[in-house]
């Protein structure tokens, strides 16, 4: 991870100094260096170290002694202040224009003299606001008005206060040749940031549709590194705050931090370590504290001290560290993982090798660090950010196949439940049917057999009657032929008693419903009848006190009639012998609501004193069964007439 | 003479029955009307015979009333009734009648059905009397219904007798048998209640 493009800067073609560098030989006392193609001025600069910045241009001029050839000025403090001087003589073309540029220096003023008379002075720098540059100049470069056939003292005065050594590599050339170079470099800027711009932006539909949080991490990481290598071309300070440079320069180490928080979060997250192995992740999680120590003292010591090469080295002292945990968590994850998490790998084995490579490059050039290094740690970013994009499209692409497959599953699965749930209603509806039919079938045997029960009962019940009626035709038939007195009453209380039966069964047929008879109708009835066989002059008086919602259980009714004919038949057979006023009375009173009161009395003979009690011998022991039969109780008495008095229970 | 108890609630027929049999045999006739009357009549006269409804009071209680009787008198049945459904007779069956009338009878089948049982009752020494537990019950039986008498469980039965607890039950299970009771503690307790005086 160790990410050190900081200190690439934009400027010429450095290696081209170099090498020209190793074939000038060095000047001791200055000729004027003419002036042509490219020259690059560190051989023929005489040096000056200004501890305290006191000396002014206008009196260095005069005294070209106080200079020693650069090569031999011993090595000072980093941040004084440098005065170079060098003589230049034109030719005799006329140039349209000559560009003195340097790679990275943060505060220069250069002074050009004619003789000893000052034609210009131009600010330039990487910290200098934008304001104090000249027209047409720039932040590395400065355009000097050189005309032909003339000599010329170059005074500048170099301040670089970022503790780094100061490099001298400045370059006079012609306009025409440093702006094809620099737009060079710009047209590949452009392409490779226009490829991360797409990158990103790629990245972040991804997470807009996918919602895949990978692809947030990601968007974090391609953020961060992208915002460095836009900071370290110097793009950040020129768009952003051209006024304030120093203060922007700050920023650029934390966007490099703020990239590898997000690459963190990404491998965590996508490799899922903390559910997978735990193990990496305890020494992973060390990973964002560092990164935010790093980011707090880096900023404290840039803030504070503007000392850049003591930050610079405690950064580079964590790389270790960092390389130590990738290899260990690629070590521990590598056998583990699946292709689509495999891609991350190569892109953090990508990463690493890009990062020790940008150290190597670093550590040969130093600070002035070469032009191509940013362009390959670019190239380098964009390639590994491919890889860890496709990483990340694979793994949904798996995802969206697991999903297809689960899917389809499901819908097999709901298939089968489908065909399952149909088959079980059509075996229900089967079920159903049969057990309708099974019904409907029950519902008509119902039908038939409660017709059957119907027509069995009124063959019943006609039968009951017919019978009935054919043994009271019978006797009644017989009764003239029996001439006999006892058997004729024998005959005639059967008769009344068939009859009472007859109308209890009638009664019984009519009321069925209700299966309780109106006494008081039922009295009335069986008397009336009675007084037919027996009183055919209809002398007697038959008085009834029976209220009208009095009736009697059928289950009584008939007992009840048997008694009431027989009580008739003793009181028209033996109490009325030549009676002048004969006279029946049947009272009835509900004593309670399961009691019944019932009172029968006629003004008759009553029981003779001696004699004739064996005519009641035949009726009252039958009168005193059938009460017994109902649950009942009775008493006679037979002072003036018969009195029984009954209590039945309803 | 042999004692009859006509158990009928319709008392005109009971009596027709009674005047056939006091025709027919030398013996002793009672009617009863309800079940409360009858089980008055049984304690009084301790019948050789039943002739019984088996509808008394619009109900099947005629069946019910003898298996309760058959629990404390000795005694034959014959059942006169005008139900000739299967399952009915089936259940009459339970009770192991001496004979099963259909309505209506007359004189002939009244003495046929009634002949052939009281033949037979000449023979049987223990019929008309209360249940004789002796003869029913052996000296283990009596002996635990004695104790069942005292309120004790079947365990400390086990333990006065020094029998096993499942030996207890298997013999209560014989007696409930025998008794014609539901197999159930309280059957049994309730019936030694009832009855104790005959565990002498």
């Amino acid at each position: 991870m160790a990410r050190e493009i900081s200190f690439l800067r934009p400027s010429g073609l450095p290696i081209l100094a170099v090498i020209l560098l190793l074939f000038h030989p060095t000047y001791g006392s200055p000729p004027p260096v003419p002036v042509g193609q490219r020259l690059a001025l560190q051989p023929v600069f005489t040096a000056l170290e200004d501890k305290k910045g006191a000396a002014t241009a206008d009196g260095l001029i005069h005294r070209p002694g106080d200079f020693t050839p650069l090569a031999s000025l011993p090595k000072g403090d980093p941040v004084s202040y440098y005065w170079l001087r060098a003589t230049i003589r034109t030719g005799d073309r006329n140039d349209p224009g000559k560009i003195l540029s340097f790679s990275h220096l943060t505060f220069v003023d250069v002074y050009l003299y004619n003789d000893t008379s000052l034609i210009t002075h131009r600010a330039a720098g990487a910290f200098q606001p934008e304001s104090k540059f000249a027209d047409g100049d720039g932040r590395f470069f400065c355009s000097l008005p050189l005309e032909k056939n003339h000599a010329y003292t170059l005074l500048i005065r170099v301040h670089h206060t970022k503790y780094y050594q100061p490099q001298f590599d400045f370059v006079l050339q012609p306009a025409r040749q440093y702006f094809a170079a620099a737009h060079t470099k710009e047209s590949i800027d452009i392409a490779l940031f226009g490829a991360i711009c797409i990158l990103f932006i790629y990245t972040l539909l991804s997470w807009i549709v996918s919602r895949f949080r990978p692809y947030l991490w990601l968007l974090l990481s391609i953020g961060g590194i992208g915002c460095y290598a836009l900071s370290n071309n110097g793009y950040w300070i020129e768009w952003f705050a051209p006024e304030h440079p120093a203060s922007a320069w700050l920023l650029n180490p934390h966007f490099l931090y703020l990239g590898l928080l997000g690459l963190y979060l990404l491998v965590v997250d996508f490799w899922q370590l903390r559910t997978d192995f735990p193990k990496v992740y305890a020494w992973m999680r060390w990973v964002p504290i560092l990164l935010v120590l790093r980011s707090l003292s880096a900023f404290g010591i840039d803030y504070f001290t503007g000392n850049y090469f003591v930050s610079g080295l405690i950064d580079r002292a964590t790389h270790p560290f960092m390389l130590l945990v990738v290899g260990y968590t690629l070590y521990i994850c590598w056998p583990r993982l699946n292709p689509a998490r495999r891609y991350l790998a190569y892109g953090l084995v990508l990463l690493c090798v890009s990062g020790l490579y940008l150290t190597i490059a670093i550590l040969v050039s130093k600070e002035q660090s070469l032009n191509t290094v940013s362009t390959v740690g670019n190239f380098f970013n964009i390639a590994i950010f491919l890889i860890f994009a496709t990483g990340l499209k694979e793994e949904m692409r798996r995802h969206e196949l697991a999903k297809q497959a689960a899917l389809e599953e499901l819908n097999r699965l709901q298939q089968h439940q489908n065909t399952i749930l149909e088959r079980r209603v059509e075996e229900r509806t089967e079920a159903l049917a049969v057990s309708n039919r099974r019904l409907q079938n029950q519902k008509y045997q119902l039908a038939e057999r409660n017709t059957k029960i119907e027509t069995l009962i009124n063959e019943l019940h006609h039968r009951v009657k017919n019978n009935l009626q054919l043994l009271y035709s019978l006797l009644s038939l017989q009764l003239p032929i029996v001439k006999d007195g006892v058997s004729r009453d024998i005959l005639k209380g059967n008769i009344g008693k068939i009859r009472a039966m007859m109308l209890v069964n009638e009664k019984l047929f009519n009321f069925e419903k209700g299966r309780n008879i109106g006494l008081c109708e039922f009295i009335t009835e069986l008397a009336v009848h009675l007084q037919k066989i027996y009183d055919i002059r209809e002398r007697t008086r038959i008085l009834q006190e029976i209220p009208a919602g009095i009736s009697l259980s059928d289950k009584h009714t008939l007992s009840f009639g048997l008694i009431l004919s027989e009580l008739f038949t003793n009181t028209f057979k033996h109490a009325f012998k030549d009676h002048p006023d004969p006279c029946i009375s049947v009272r009835a009173v509900q004593v309670s609501e399961h009691l019944l009161e019932f009172n029968y009395s006629d003004n008759g003979v009553g029981i003779p004193a001696g004699g004739s009690t064996e005519k009641f011998t035949m009726g009252i022991p039958l009168i005193k069964d059938l009460t017994r039969q109902m649950n009942g109780q009775m008493s006679i008495s037979g002072e003036k007439g018969l009195h029984y008095s009954f209590t039945i229970p309803v | 003479m042999v004692r009859i108890l006509i158990i009928e609630d319709e008392i005109i027929i009971a009596r027709f029955i009674e005047q056939q049999l006091r025709n027919s045999f030398n013996c002793e006739t009672r009617v009863a009307v309800s079940r409360a009357e009858a089980e008055t009549a049984m304690a009084e006269i301790l019948p050789h015979l039943l002739l019984c409804d088996i509808q008394l009071e619009a109900e099947l209680s005629g069946i019910d009333l003898v298996t309760n009787l058959r629990r404390r008198y000795a005694f034959e049945v014959i059942y006169i009734t005008s139900y000739e459904t299967r399952s009915i007779i089936e259940k009459a069956a339970a009770t192991h009648p001496a004979n099963y009338l259909i309505k209506p009878i007359d004189e002939s089948q009244l003495f046929a059905g009634v002949q052939l049982v009281i033949s037979r009752l000449r023979a049987e020494d223990r019929i008309g009397k209360p249940l004789q537990t002796s003869i029913l019950f052996s000296e283990t039986e009596l002996r635990i219904l004695r104790l069942i008498r005292e309120k004790k469980t079947t365990m400390e039965i086990a333990e006065t007798l020094h029998l096993s607890r499942f030996t207890i039950k298997n013999h209560r299970h014989n007696i409930c048998r025998k008794l014609e009771l539901a197999d159930e503690n309280n059957a049994l307790l309730k019936w030694v209640v009832q009855n104790g005086h005959l565990l002498k």
